[in-house]
């Protein structure tokens, strides 16, 4: 297999566009669909301060790096989970990125500064955390973005992830998750911020190897919170089908943003107010975050 | 054609098996195309890639999941009514 643009021997082949690239072609690659990305989406400019919210993982360093070497203004954003030693690792990895290349990384510690860790925040039911982290991260990005004057706040969702979400939230017909499920969620009140996902056209195995290729430090392994999760068992199917279609998780993904997503909009707006114990921006009395951490660890039986 | 030493991060299980190239490997232990990066000596392989005997592979992992901070990804419902606007990311 030859890279398709200097047709030295590829590295990296991308099946689903039929291209091949070689290491030092790659990187460019990656960056130029990032950019257009960014560019058909208008998600953001050179102008704009960006918070990029960062794991640890190869998504959000790749994305990080991409968005530094495109030139735009970027600070990081990394919040202290505690799950054991793989939070250890994945802030060493972080604060190394940012210390590297001279970039500022926000941190937020859930114990310290919360009183809480996402392993104490499991679902009585499916013993998980998942669902109360992901919680937990919108809700510290957003803030942290909004506290500090951020334009817009990016992530390193990817296209496995969007597909894998889009093809849970099918399953289970969660048609608000639906009409809301985009590479861009506009600001609807000043106390929320701007999210977009550069990476969504992009694979999980693309930002992999660019991480690899860009010799970026990232944590390998998996959350062990997340063995066993829904979102995993979706990527899975996914990539079975993807095996002999290739193309396949794109066309699901984009296919449902030009054509499907617009079948669910809805044409009321929801009505955003704040949070009578936190002040930030929510849809009921109290939001879904002071709930959860309320609930959580006075240890009461979840609300169905 | 002899086995090939096989390294699977993140764990570092060991494996010698049989395959002829990056593709036939991954068949032979199971793993989808999409989900592993196949690597000898720090150098990115395609599927294409003849390996020898002596080869020294191993396979990355890609995939990452759990709470990925998008609405609906790892829960079944907003079963409270609030359909939280702090969507959209981490």
């Amino acid at each position: 297999m030859r890279c398709i643009k200097c047709k030295a021997p590829a590295n990296v082949e991308v099946r689903r566009h039929r291209s091949a690239f070689c290491a030092g072609c790659y990187p460019d690659w990656f960056r130029t669909q990032v950019q257009r990305t960014i560019d058909d989406h208008r998600m953001f400019s050179r102008d704009d301060r960006v918070l990029v919210a960062i794991s640890g993982g190869k998504d959000s360093l790749a994305l990080w790096h991409a968005l530094l070497r495109l030139g735009y203004q970027t600070d990081g954003m990394y919040i202290r989970l505690g799950i054991g030693d793989y939070s250890v690792r994945s802030q060493a990895k972080s604060e190394a990125f940012a210390a590297r290349h001279g970039l500022q990384l926000h941190q937020v510690d859930l114990a310290a500064d919360h009183g809480f860790t996402i392993p104490q925040m499991r679902n009585q039911r499916e013993g998980k955390p998942c669902a109360a982290c992901g919680t937990v991260k919108r809700y510290h990005f957003n803030k942290v973005a909004v506290d500090l004057g951020y334009s817009v706040v990016a992530t390193g969702h990817n296209l496995d992830d969007e597909a894998a979400t889009l093809f849970g939230n099918v399953l289970h017909w969660q048609t608000d998750f639906l009409g809301r499920q985009g590479p861009v969620l506009e600001s609807t009140h000043s106390n929320l911020a701007r999210k977009v996902k550069p990476l969504y056209r992009l694979a999980e195995r693309d930002s992999a190897a660019y991480a690899i290729i860009e010799r970026i430090d990232y944590i390998v392994e998996e959350c062990p919170m997340a063995i066993g999760a829904k979102s995993l068992a979706y990527k899975d199917t996914l990539n079975a089908l993807e095996e002999t279609q290739p193309g396949l998780k794109y066309q699901f993904l984009v296919g449902f943003l030009r054509q499907g997503r617009k079948a669910l909009k809805t044409e009321d707006p929801v009505q955003i107010r704040q949070c009578a114990k936190c002040g930030q921006p929510t849809t009921a009395e109290v939001c879904a975050y002071c709930r959860m951490v309320e609930r959580r660890l006075k240890k009461l039986p979840v609300r169905r | 054609m002899g086995d090939v030493k096989v390294t699977i991060l993140p764990r570092r299980e060991t494996r010698e098996v049989e395959a002829a190239d990056v593709a036939h490997l991954l068949r032979a232990l199971g793993l989808h195309q999409d989900a592993y990066i196949v690597i000898r000596e720090e150098v990115i392989l395609t599927r294409d890639v003849r390996l020898q005997a002596e080869d020294q592979i191993e396979v990355w992992p890609v995939i990452s999941g759990g709470g990925s901070a998008q609405p609906g990804s790892s829960r079944r419902s907003s079963s409270r009514g609030d359909t939280s606007p702090l969507t959209g990311g981490s």
